[in-house]
């Protein structure tokens, strides 16, 4: 049996798994962090640009430099601290952000270097980690919201992703909304009493299954339902009419700004782990002109997103995190475009537990290299783990009685990141 | 007896190497020179015969255009929008317009006579600049877009601009007023999949009759990331504005877009292409798709006619170091990638000249 330990029996502290286990049903976080959180779930909102956004176009400009490329550096709202022109309403609320310019990881491919980024790069264990999203759902109470926990914004199609779980099984999969649209049967409306007998039928069905085989994908596919009922009980969340003219301008009518848009709204609602994907940033040719054209899609929404949530108070209980898999290469090839590059690459943190208006790590004068302060993945899992309340040095998951580690254990919070 | 400029031909002259990528390139009116400006902000200068090197100017970023002028005046325009002029005699500025364009100033293109100078930017707007005082003369409003591409007709009356939405605008220069617009809606990929459209008429060119004109870029692209597609050009019939059959590169493994473009005095069009791992000067006779001759090298981002037609100049890629998805490089031997302008001479190689014959030895 590889599953069947559910909920918080997944994950102890290493002083309950030393003999304290009988506590173990109160919970993951250390009793004062968890007063502290009593009063407002934390969440997280990962953007996801996946293919590589070019660092030197974005948080570390190196104008005039050998690999700097076309563009110019502008003055943002810290102090001192410069961003790419490319930036222009982001760079009015870097007072709001933590910038992390000193990213050294270890993948130059995206097969592998997705996978690894998405999953904290886990010392192998012999067990497929969870991405960060499935973690988080396990790690973290859902709140009272009665949400999908992890609901993964994405273009491209919809349904349930259980894969992304790993050991920790299915039910902590992702639901995906494609095109951040709701499930195909919550669009088209299902009478109450119809409903009633549908499900009624399918957990008969689901239970006589059960009594002859593992019980794994019946508890996934149950998890995937009670979602999808939970989700056709709030289908103002997916209304557009509901959406302001004014938000609409303000987020872009394109993908991302539609998927921020609709992020937005899912965090309100209380979805504990929110990912938004933007696909194709991974611009080996033309990587200038390209640039000019993508950045604005990530520039304007971020921004808009970053003010909705602080004006709402959300930035106290939302942790957001801007990434991709790697950054690209400093040195510009042969259609002016911009390779894979891991060794010195950006990203960007806000909101809960997180520092305001701070740049972490420095890189080479070239950019090519970091020169202070590197930091790998699993450093990020464990900033973020610590930003929502998890000690992540204590905190590990139990799977076929081995503890397993949340985070690296040879790595720590990043330095000055934290608030 | 004048001998004709024959592309298949085609053999290299003269090599000049830089440690930076070079954007673009001219040749001086006299033809003794050739210039180019780079990733570096500078104009170089190559003296063709012995090679001698000068730099004549600079910006503070990357150079997108350089356009030789009568009167030895060199204009230069950059990613930031700026335009300069240059005295090219004694390389000292003359005067300078700051943010011609916001942000990236992507095409620009001298009048027959040189008194104008045409400017079209990221803001999709045109501009024609007085090229004695850098006063603006005129402004054109009608692309939506980028303007990537000008040319300005032989009679000096007209000009066309092509953009990002593939759309090629023909304007009286001397009003202003858009004449008409011209679809080459093939040289850019919409696709719901991408994250933004790619392509847009990336060149243009008059034949010296001002008969037809040529457009270029890439069609069919496959994606916003790797920009594969494949290169294609249009020639108008500029009376009636419409294009004959599209013109198709000499390799079919090639996968960028026709960057620029020239035309021969005897209707020869010539135009350079990059690609992921090479690239290519193709030349294609009048009437004809198949382009009949290549040459063929690392991307070639620009190539120019010398004044006597008989010779052409490419700047092409040159990479230094490893290159691609990287991660093993080492502090210190992590440099640029490089430039070359290849000059070649379009008509037969001179056969080396004769050791002049070894003097008798002295009879002892």
């Amino acid at each position: 049996m590889s599953y069947a330990c559910g909920g918080h029996d997944h994950s102890f502290s290493r002083r309950k798994m030393l003999g304290l286990l009988a506590g173990a049903a109160g919970g993951l976080l250390a009793p004062p962090v968890a007063r502290a959180l009593q009063s407002k779930q934390r969440q997280v909102l990962m953007i996801w640009l996946d293919g590589g956004m070019s660092q030197l176009e974005s948080w570390d400009p190196k104008p005039g430099t050998d690999h700097g490329g076309p563009f110019r550096s502008i003055p943002s709202s810290i102090p001192g601290v410069h961003v790419s022109e490319l930036l222009p309403y982001t760079a009015k609320r870097m007072h709001k952000l933590a910038v992390v310019r000193s990213m050294q990881t270890k993948d130059n491919s995206h097969s592998i270097g997705v996978g690894r980024m998405l999953r904290g790069d886990p010392v192998n264990r012999g067990v497929e980690y969870p991405y960060m999203g499935s973690a988080i759902a396990k790690l973290l109470d859902k709140g009272e919201s009665g949400l999908p926990p992890y609901v993964w914004i994405k273009p491209g199609s919809s349904g349930f992703v259980a894969q992304h779980a790993g050991f920790l099984g299915g039910r902590y999969g992702a639901l995906a909304l494609g095109d951040g649209r709701p499930p195909t049967h919550l669009q088209a409306g299902v009478p109450a009493e119809m409903e009633q007998a549908r499900q009624e039928l399918r957990r008969a069905a689901d239970a006589r299954f059960k009594e002859s085989r593992g019980e794994a994908d019946v508890d996934a596919w149950e998890g995937c339902y009670d979602s999808a009922l939970k989700l056709m009980r709030r289908k103002e969340l997916f209304d557009e009419a509901a959406v302001s003219r004014a938000d609409r301008e303000r987020y872009g009518t394109h993908a991302l700004g539609r998927h921020l848009l609709q992020a937005r709204r899912l965090l309100e609602a209380g979805v504990l782990f929110t990912k938004v994907t933007s696909f194709h940033w991974d611009t080996h040719a033309d990587n200038f002109a390209m640039h000019q054209e993508l950045m604005p899609q990530i520039d304007k929404p971020f921004s808009a997103l970053i003010d909705d949530l602080d004006e709402r108070g959300m930035l106290d209980h939302v942790v957001v995190i801007l990434m991709s898999e790697f950054g690209r290469t400093p040195k510009i090839n042969g259609r002016w475009g911009r390779d894979h590059w891991p060794e010195a690459w950006s990203l960007a943190l806000a909101g809960a537990g997180i520092q305001k208006g701070v740049v972490v790590g420095k890189t080479s004068p070239d950019g090519a290299f970091v020169d202070e302060s590197a930091y790998d993945v699993g450093h990020l899992f464990h900033t973020v783990y610590r930003a929502v309340g998890i000690n992540s040095a204590e905190t590990f998951y139990k799977h076929n009685g081995q503890a397993l580690a949340i985070a690296r254990e040879d790595m720590e919070p990043m330095k000055g990141v934290l608030a | 007896m004048r001998i004709a400029a024959d592309p298949a031909k085609a053999w290299e002259m003269k090599a000049f190497k830089h440690d930076k990528i070079l954007t673009t390139c001219k040749f001086s009116r006299c033809g003794e020179a050739v210039l180019a400006g780079s990733f570096d902000g500078m104009i170089h200068r190559w003296v063709l015969e012995t090679g001698e090197h000068s730099i004549v100017g600079s910006h503070a970023t990357w150079i997108s255009a350089i356009l030789p002028g009568p009167s030895d005046r060199l204009y230069s325009t950059d990613f930031q929008g700026n335009v300069k002029a240059w005295d090219l005699a004694t390389s000292t500025p003359v005067w300078k317009i700051d943010a011609a364009h916001p942000g990236w100033l992507k095409t620009a293109a001298l009048s027959p006579d040189g008194a104008l100078l045409a400017s079209g930017g990221r803001d999709g707007m045109v501009r024609l600049w007085s090229s004695a005082d850098g006063k603006l003369v005129r402004e054109l409003k009608g692309h939506g877009r980028d303007v990537y591409s000008a040319a300005f007709h032989p009679d000096g009356r007209s000009l066309a601009t092509g953009d990002y939405d593939g759309k090629i605008l023909h304007w009286d220069v001397s009003s202003g007023k858009l004449v008409r617009s011209l679809c080459s809606g093939l040289l850019v990929t919409r696709d719901p999949e991408f994250l933004c459209d790619v392509g847009g008429v990336r060149a243009l060119a008059f034949d010296a009759e001002g008969k037809r004109l040529a457009a270029s870029g890439l069609r069919d692209a496959k994606s916003n990331t790797f920009c594969p597609g494949v290169p294609a050009a249009l020639v108008f019939n500029w009376e009636t504005g419409k294009a004959g059959a599209t013109l198709k590169g000499k390799d079919d493994k090639m996968d960028g877009g026709i960057i620029a473009l020239r035309f021969l005095s005897d209707g020869t069009l010539v135009g350079c292409a990059e690609a992921q791992t090479s690239g290519a000067i193709w030349f294609w006779k009048p009437g004809e798709t198949d382009a009949f001759h290549a040459v063929t090298g690392q991307s070639v981002y620009e190539v120019d006619l010398r004044p006597d037609g008989m010779s052409v100049a490419g700047v092409f890629f040159t990479p230094i170091g490893p290159g691609g998805n990287g991660r093993a490089s080492k502090r210190g031997e992590y440099v640029s990638n490089g430039g070359t302008v290849r000059v070649f001479g379009l008509y037969d190689k001179p056969a080396p000249a004769k050791p002049p014959p070894k003097a008798a030895a002295p009879k002892k």
